[in-house]
């Protein structure tokens, strides 16, 4: 009886420590950023980079990591994200429930980073220019003591300003380049577009910048 | 005062911008009390014996003549007993053993089916049918009293004894003595119970304007409040509904909706969209209430426990039970915080001992089958008391977190929910988080994509970029001639180059969809125009939606 009920035991620590931990220090992606994060999930409290221009995929990028399996339970926030479509969001499977938009933060963008990084799993922040070099330094720390993870999304041309939105002047885990390509379904006044190609590139200061790329069709 | 009170209800409308909870005005409730129902279970000698019931060594209930002595509801027992040596204390768990409380209930049935036991002590009905029916409130509940009365006797043939002997056992010195009272909400009539009042309609408000802050059901709370300032309930509902949100989060948010008469929390059955009801068919007919209970168990489990999965709590639960022979005995049962599998279970035997014990309905013959219908069933995460704690904390975290960041910002973070519509920013409601925490209800975006298609809605999948504002474009032929939209559908020229008004960026036009056509204003005649929206790909910057309006386009979205 009581060998057995040691045996049960020893075979349940083998079986549930590990997990136990892993939900706590990483979040589970699936669908396209799992084929190209190594092991299939981020840290928590990296900053992942998506960089690209106007209209190259950004914002689906961002939606693929608020709408994968590990951020079910998970809060996350969105920073100064102005004109966000968040029926697009809702269609790709983000759980709008748990996503708060603040989209227009103002001067103070640092700040209002660094409180929400107190409770929120995900904190994406769409107007990077505003914040500074040591200001950058100071929220990477905070993200990694509060084990949230900071999506900085750098839009090299903005189509309504004609501006950027500004660089990221802070030091990032992986960044994700991304581009849609050949839509389907529409040709010269017929059809609507039923199929884009978003490619997404990974490169990540942690497994010594390999670059993994995949091309998904959504 | 009288100003404080106006201006709650002034607030009131403010209430209905918001769906769904807020739409509703509380309902009107009949309640029954019995003050001192631990007494009376506990069958003590006499109407008025001298004592308490102690809960770990604190008072928890004061029998009348113990108030007289002095003593108070969390005062020490030993203490109290230095007060009044003779004083009989009743441990907490011999109070109602057997749910005799049901037995007393049962003469609202009467009144109407759908008996709420609110509280051991204390159980509602929902008047708003049954005073219709017995010629206005007046007399229903002078009806009730009178039906209370009779059943007391009949129950505990004690308080008949003693009434022959003319001793006055329903006045205010008796452990009998109960309120009747009617009221809006269950909240406005516990405190009008306590003079027996009848509440007129829309008053409830200024009914409790005057009571004190510590009237609230969560001392903490209250406690806060008070230190505050704030000393009443007429001056806590005239707070600012947002400003008592980001403070005291959701649980505050109820109490400054109660605190206003607008307690909507029980007696009322919400629309439910699953069937979670369950119907056991007991093998055999049985007799012994503690057997039908132990055959129940596993469906209980598995009943209360797909709930769970599903992220429900049930606050209010309909137990029917029948006979061999055909007979029914249907009661609502209640519990704020939830069923759990062993609270059900008791109610259930609860029921069966005082159908059993009921001369005049009691059951020819044993039971058959238990249905269990849930009537309110609320999402876990409005719940206050949440299931596993890790959601708890980060729910206070999260309202914690955005409390400051609206500070900071000066606007209120926002929560996006999804409903069907054609436009893209119309399919699209942004709600201040408060409200969406309080309300959480994950159901909603669900049913917003089951939806019927909309009339002249976009195919395919929508833009991640919807434009708020209008940002002008220009599309040109090869030619450099604008390309214009006639009779709603044909495009006239073929568009080859794109210009953004503002940033002068150029683009070439690689294709385009065919035309959708779609009113916009559509019920306002006088304002409404024609919209023509075409999807377009272009070389640099992407694919884009544009729509057509008085001969200029628009961007509306980016296929970002």
């Amino acid at each position: 009886m009581n060998a057995a009920v040691e045996r049960s035991t020893s075979n349940l620590s083998g079986f549930v420590a590990p997990q136990l931990l892993a939900s706590e220090r990483y979040v589970e992606l699936d669908g396209s950023l799992a084929k190209i994060f190594p092991a299939g999930r981020v840290q928590l409290g990296s900053v992942v980079l998506f960089r690209g221009a106007s209209n190259s995929g950004v914002t689906s990028a961002v939606f693929e990591l608020l709408s994968s399996g590990g951020m079910q339970k998970r809060w996350s926030a969105l920073v100064g994200f102005e004109n966000l479509g968040f029926l697009a969001a809702f269609e790709k499977g983000v759980d709008l429930a748990k996503v708060v938009s603040v989209p227009d933060p103002g001067r103070d963008l640092a700040q209002v980073v660094a409180v929400l990084m107190e409770a929120f799993s995900v904190v994406a922040i769409a107007n990077p220019g505003s914040i500074s070099s040591s200001q950058a330094r100071n929220l990477i720390s905070r993200a990694r003591s509060n084990k949230s993870i900071m999506a900085v999304v750098q839009q090299s041309f903005n189509i309504y300003t004609a501006r950027s939105k500004g660089l990221w002047l802070g030091s990032h885990d992986y960044v994700i380049s991304s581009s849609i390509s050949s839509f389907s379904g529409l040709s010269k006044g017929s059809g609507f577009i039923k199929e884009r190609c978003l490619s997404l590139s990974l490169g990540s200061r942690r497994v010594g910048g390999t670059i993994k790329s995949i091309t998904v069709p959504i | 005062m009288s100003k404080k009170i106006s201006k709650a209800k002034l607030r009131r409308p403010l209430y209905s911008l918001f769906d769904p909870i807020e739409q509703q005005t509380a309902p009107r409730v009949l309640l029954v009390e019995f003050f001192y129902w631990p007494f009376i279970s506990a069958k003590l000698e006499g109407i008025d014996p001298l004592a308490v019931v102690g809960d770990r060594g604190i008072v928890v209930h004061v029998s009348p003549r113990a108030l007289m002595t002095g003593i108070k509801v969390g005062d020490k027992v030993r203490a109290s007993l230095s007060v009044a040596p003779s004083l009989e204390v009743i441990p907490v768990d011999a109070v109602d053993p057997s749910g005799s409380f049901a037995r007393i209930a049962i003469a609202l049935e009467q009144f109407s089916p759908f008996l709420e036991i609110v509280d051991l002590g204390t159980c509602a009905i929902n008047a708003r049918g049954p005073s219709r029916y017995f010629g206005g409130e007046k007399e229903l509940v002078s009806k009730v009293t009178q039906a209370m009365k009779d059943q007391i006797v009949e129950v505990f043939p004690v308080a008949g004894e003693l009434r022959n002997n003319s001793a006055d056992v329903f006045g205010r010195g008796s452990v009998f003595s109960f309120g009747v009272s009617m009221a809006d909400g269950i909240f406005t009539a516990r405190i009008a119970a306590r003079d027996s009042l009848l509440v007129p309609p829309g008053e409830s408000s200024s009914f409790l304007a005057p009571f004190p802050i510590s009237e609230l059901p969560d001392g903490d709370i209250a406690d806060t409040l008070d230190r505050l300032g704030v000393r009443t309930l007429g001056e806590f509902a005239s707070l600012d509904f947002y400003r008592v949100m980001e403070r005291f989060g959701a649980r505050g948010a109820l109490l400054h909706r109660m605190a206003g008469g607008l307690d909507t929390s029980a007696l009322e059955t919400s629309e439910i969209k699953e069937d979670f009801s369950q119907k056991i068919e007991l093998s055999e007919s049985l007799e012994v209430a503690s057997a039908v209970v132990f055959v129940c168990k596993a469906r209980v489990e598995e009943m209360l426990e797909h709930l769970l999965e599903k992220g429900y709590f049930c606050q209010i639960m309909r137990v029917r039970l029948m006979s061999e022979n055909g007979e029914e005995s249907i009661r609502d049962w209640g519990v704020k915080d939830g069923f759990s599998v062993q609270l059900l279970l008791e109610r259930i035997r609860w029921q069966l001992e005082s159908w059993s014990f009921d001369p005049k309905l009691a059951p020819s013959a044993g039971i058959e089958v238990v249905e269990l219908k849930p009537q309110r069933i609320v999402s876990a995460l409005r719940r206050q008391l949440d299931l596993d704690g890790s959601e708890r904390s980060s729910i206070a975290k999260v309202s914690q977190a955005l409390s400051r960041v609206d500070a900071i910002v000066g606007e209120r973070a926002s929560v996006a929910k999804i409903k069907g519509s054609r436009t893209l920013k119309g399919s699209v409601e942004m709600v201040p988080w408060q409200l969406h925490l309080f309300d959480l209800d994950e159901s909603r975006n669900k049913k917003a994509k089951e939806e019927p298609p909309w009339p002249g809605r976009l195919l395919g999948s929508s833009p991640a970029i919807c434009f708020d504002s209008e940002v002008e474009v220009s599309i040109l032929t090869k030619e450099g001639i604008s390309v214009m939209v006639l009779a709603d559908v044909i495009l006239r020229g073929e568009p080859y180059w794109m210009e953004v008004k503002v940033s002068e960026k150029k683009a070439r036009v690689l294709e385009w969809s065919s035309p959708w056509p779609m009113m916009e204003k559509w019920w306002d005649p006088e304002h409404s125009t024609k919209v023509v929206r075409i999807q377009i790909v272009t070389d640099d910057i992407g694919a884009l939606l544009v729509k057509s309006r008085d001969g200029k386009w628009f961007i509306e979205g980016l296929y970002d």
